[in-house]
């Protein structure tokens, strides 16, 4: 077992990739808080692993909630190892039809909501001896994505609080890395998402596969676990090789015409 | 947290793993790791004895490996080492590039040559044995390879213009053999450590420049062979089958940051 005996906060783990890592960390042998605006589906993750899991209702954007999601993992097992931060909302929408509205609510849940929960598990892990911190950016992280302004700009702001705790906390031994996942089939991809654009995805992908919400889990383990002990910092793509590649490469090239 | 993990079933099994320089330092940290994961492991390195001693102690601790002499900069050598290892082992499935080395030198004295030879060895090298290795991985459809490159590939350090341009290099490599590779299900991804602390850098750890190095890397430590070994074992692993064409920093946190000094 990889993480025998650690205590794991994981936010939006009420479905999706969150669940994903929620449920191979607990496999993994580690405690996790399954935290989730969805209070059911936190509550129905956690039942399904078991004794080793608490649910948590959170808003991560209301900081009394994640001052208080962090003292439930506290009191339920002692301390926090680990915090992976996945809950995260995404729109499309031209740009010059965002409201101001929009906007704040996409950076506040995807950006602020993160620096929230870094900040308040930080905290317990200085005071711990150290931890791991893996952010679920995202390829709009780290390349423009048309129709997603907001999203890009937030995502983009996710590897940049990345690179800095990195830096600032690895005095305390806290290490904080982010994955930049390509289009993984979430409910959060299936509900915004048509078939049409998936296959269109899907043939830009050299891997030829969109990815799954377990491949992300596993590189989630990896950088949450001991295995990765010098890896920080780390803006890993786990995307089927599709940031490698030119946006120039043409259809014709992929197809091997 | 720093509890050591409880040791995974083996991840490598049915693995057979070429590690070129794998004779010594990072490189024998990677062979040592893939032979407890599971693999079976070619040392492919020059030094023959050194290469032979890593075998002795990989069987003796129950694994499986095999020492292959070849200089990575001739295609004919490389060709006949990885002929060599599907006799003794089976077709090569993992590949890692790890063999290198750099010279330090200002570019206005720039030695006759040194450009040739460090592109040869840190480019060239991992070139012919992709090149050697491809046939069998497109042939079975699938098979990682990883290079080992540097925080030379990713940012320049100074009085080393040929080591950083061949380093910046194979990671142009990495990346468009991940593109070309990807139908095959081969996939290709590098690993940028930093200083990592092998026998020669212990010695020299009082030096004012390595106290100095130590100031700007976040954790406060150099990496050890088994910390970058470990990351080569996950992008080697059934657990990164979606990730192809990356860049992976071990460095402490290195080269993420700017400020050439992260303690007050």
């Amino acid at each position: 077992m990889r993480l025998k005996d650690h205590v794991a906060i994981v936010t939006g783990s009420g479905s999706g990739m969150g669940e994903a890592v929620a449920r191979l960390f607990a496999e993994e042998g580690a405690n996790v808080l399954v935290a989730d605006l969805n209070a059911s589906a936190a509550q129905s993750v956690a039942t399904h692993i078991g004794k080793r899991a608490r649910a948590v209702e959170v808003d991560i954007t209301q900081e009394p909630q994640v001052v208080d999601m962090v003292k439930r993992a506290v009191e339920a097992f002692g301390r926090v190892d680990i915090l992976v931060n996945c809950a995260g909302m995404a729109d499309f929408r031209k740009t010059e039809d965002t409201s101001l509205e929009l906007w704040r609510k996409v950076l506040d849940v995807n950006l602020t909501g993160t620096f929230l929960c870094c900040r308040e598990a930080g905290r317990r892990m200085i005071e711990g001896g150290g931890g791991a911190i893996v952010n679920i950016a995202s390829t709009s992280g780290i390349s423009g994505t048309p129709y997603m302004a907001a999203y890009s700009a937030a995502k983009h702001g996710v590897v940049g609080l990345t690179r800095e705790l990195a830096t600032e906390w690895g005095k305390h031994h806290i290490r904080v890395n982010c994955i930049c996942p390509g289009a993984t089939e979430t409910s959060m991809l299936l509900g915004t998402t048509t078939e049409t654009y998936r296959a269109e995805r899907r043939r830009r992908v050299p891997l030829g596969k969109l990815g799954q919400p377990s491949e992300q889990a596993q590189a989630a383990l990896f950088l949450a676990s001991q295995e990765s002990s010098y890896v920080n910092g780390a803006v890993l793509c786990v995307d089927g090789g599709v940031f490698a590649m030119s946006p120039a490469t043409s259809e014709a090239a992929l197809a091997g015409e | 947290m720093q509890t050591e993990i409880v040791a995974s079933s083996a991840r490598l099994r049915n693995a057979v793993a070429v590690v070129t320089g794998g004779a010594s330092g990072i490189g024998h940290g990677i062979a040592t790791e893939f032979a407890l994961e599971g693999a079976a492991v070619a040392i492919l390195d020059l030094n023959r004895p050194m290469a032979e001693e890593v075998v002795s102690e990989i069987k003796g601790k129950g694994g499986q490996a095999v020492a292959v002499t070849a200089d990575v900069t001739d295609q004919g050598q490389v060709d006949k080492a990885i002929q060599s290892v599907a006799g003794q082992l089976g077709d090569t499935t993992v590949l890692v590039n790890c063999a290198g080395l750099n010279q330090f030198a200002s570019v206005e004295e720039l030695p006759d040559g040194l450009w040739d030879k460090i592109l040869a060895i840190n480019l060239d090298g991992p070139w012919h044995v992709s090149k050697a290795v491809m046939p069998a991985m497109i042939r079975k459809r699938s098979g990682r390879i990883v290079n080992i490159v540097s925080a030379a590939g990713v940012r320049a350090i100074p009085k080393a213009v040929p080591y950083s341009s061949a380093k910046h290099g194979l990671v142009g490599l990495t990346r468009s053999l991940a593109l070309d590779l990807a139908p095959y299900g081969v996939n290709v991804n590098c690993i940028c450590p930093s200083t990592v602390e092998t026998p020669l850098v212990k010695q020299a750890v009082n030096s004012v420049f390595l106290r100095e190095m130590l100031k700007t890397i976040p954790l406060g430590r150099f990496g050890t062979p088994r910390d970058i070994a470990r990351a080569a074992v996950f992008l080697c692993s059934s657990d990164a089958d979606w990730i192809t064409g990356v860049v992976l920093p071990v460095d402490g946190g290195l080269t993420c940051g700017i400020r050439a000094h992260h303690f007050e």
